[in-house]
């Protein structure tokens, strides 16, 4: 490579660094807000923070995470919420989580809830079985699908937030050894499908 | 010998950036399982540009596209914060440090989605594939791309 072709090499990584370092400190809004309007307690609502486990602690370093134990009406289970416009690869399939934890992904299921579907998925592991149910949500919309949450988060940066709100993902999990009748979540705790 | 000069500095660092911009590579290695033997095949996927690294002594031919492709890539995986795109952008970063020759070095390239997180996003998520498969497979694929890289046969245009 002859030395003004190199020159023109050096000129486009600078550019490429100064673009960089700017993209960096241009601000972005998080999902705080929304996630503190995760009520508390309410008519027939308890619940109670729990901290993250190490293993969570590493994986959600840079996201804003929520775990709570909540039992609405006569549901119980725990409910973790991730927003990951500060580390947008904590909001991932948690299918990749849970088989990497030792789970065996049985029926993956739609179920419809406000504003789209969330998904259901069948869990086993030699010594006991679960149900989780999860959800990503925009505001506006709710759907299963880590791809398209990660295209609507790449659109947000790309367009500075104009193309709609962060993704958070909605993961809920019964206690050991329990279950959750998934169809009653809506109607027992409606604020939930309000974020 | 040639003059110090003519070390290709430019292109190393654009691999420093580059690796720079993928650091999360070593916190996924870290903390998820089904990358866990990333490191591994990223240094059998290394071994060949090591090699033509100390044959060279930082000097030699390179590949301005692919280096131009990496900054560009890279620059597009940092503005959407795409670590996938950050990742293919160090790979050819490091590959754009000399002229890509053939089949093999395209087959050598490739091969670096044996060390990359996708790999086992994609066998985990979508495939349900076990982790000790997962890892296995890294493995295997790094190796390949080892001897891919590392054998020449009676190859003589790699000759610096």
């Amino acid at each position: 490579m002859n030395d003004l072709k190199r020159r023109w090499l050096w000129l486009a990584l600078c550019l490429v660094m100064a673009i960089s370092l700017l993209w960096e400190l241009v601000p972005r809004t998080d999902a705080t807000d929304r996630l503190n309007r995760l009520p508390v307690a309410g008519f027939h609502l308890f619940s109670r923070d729990i901290p993250l486990n190490q293993v969570e602690a590493d994986i959600y370093r840079g996201a804003n995470v929520r775990k709570r134990l909540y039992q609405a009406g006569h549901e119980k289970f725990i409910l973790i919420a991730i927003d990951g416009t500060h580390d947008r690869h904590a909001v991932h399939d948690p299918k990749y989580c849970f088989v990497g934890g030792g789970w065996k992904v049985g029926t993956d299921r739609a179920m419809p809830v406000p504003g789209g579907e969330a998904r259901l998925l069948e869990l086993t592991k030699p010594g006991g079985n679960a149900e989780i149910m999860y959800w990503i949500s925009d505001n506006r919309t709710r759907h299963g699908s880590a791809v398209r949450a990660w295209w609507q988060s790449t659109l947000r940066r790309l367009t500075f937030g104009l193309s709609g709100e962060e993704p958070v993902i909605f993961i809920l999990q019964p206690l050991p050894g329990t279950s959750v009748n998934w169809e009653n979540v809506e109607s027992e705790f409606p604020a939930l499908f309000e974020i | 010998m040639k003059s110090v000069s003519h070390i290709v500095w430019v292109e190393t660092v654009v691999v420093v950036f580059a690796a720079l911009e993928a650091h999360s590579l070593v916190t996924a290695w870290l903390d998820s399982p089904y990358d866990r033997a990333g490191s591994v095949a990223f240094l059998l996927w290394l071994s060949p540009a090591v090699r033509m690294l100390w044959r060279y002594q930082g000097r030699g031919p390179t590949n301005r596209i692919m280096v131009l492709t990496a900054l560009a890539i890279s620059l597009t995986g940092g503005i959407c914060d795409l670590n996938v795109l950050k990742y293919a952008a160090l790979a050819l970063a490091i590959a754009g440090r000399w002229p890509m020759r053939g089949a093999r070095e395209v087959a050598w390239l490739a091969l670096s989605l044996a060390w990359m997180p996708v790999f086992g996003l994609v066998l985990g998520a979508h495939a349900s594939t076990p982790v000790w498969v997962a890892n296995t497979a890294r493995i295997t694929l790094g190796l390949a791309a080892a001897i891919l890289g590392l054998y020449e046969g009676k190859r003589t245009d790699l000759k610096p």
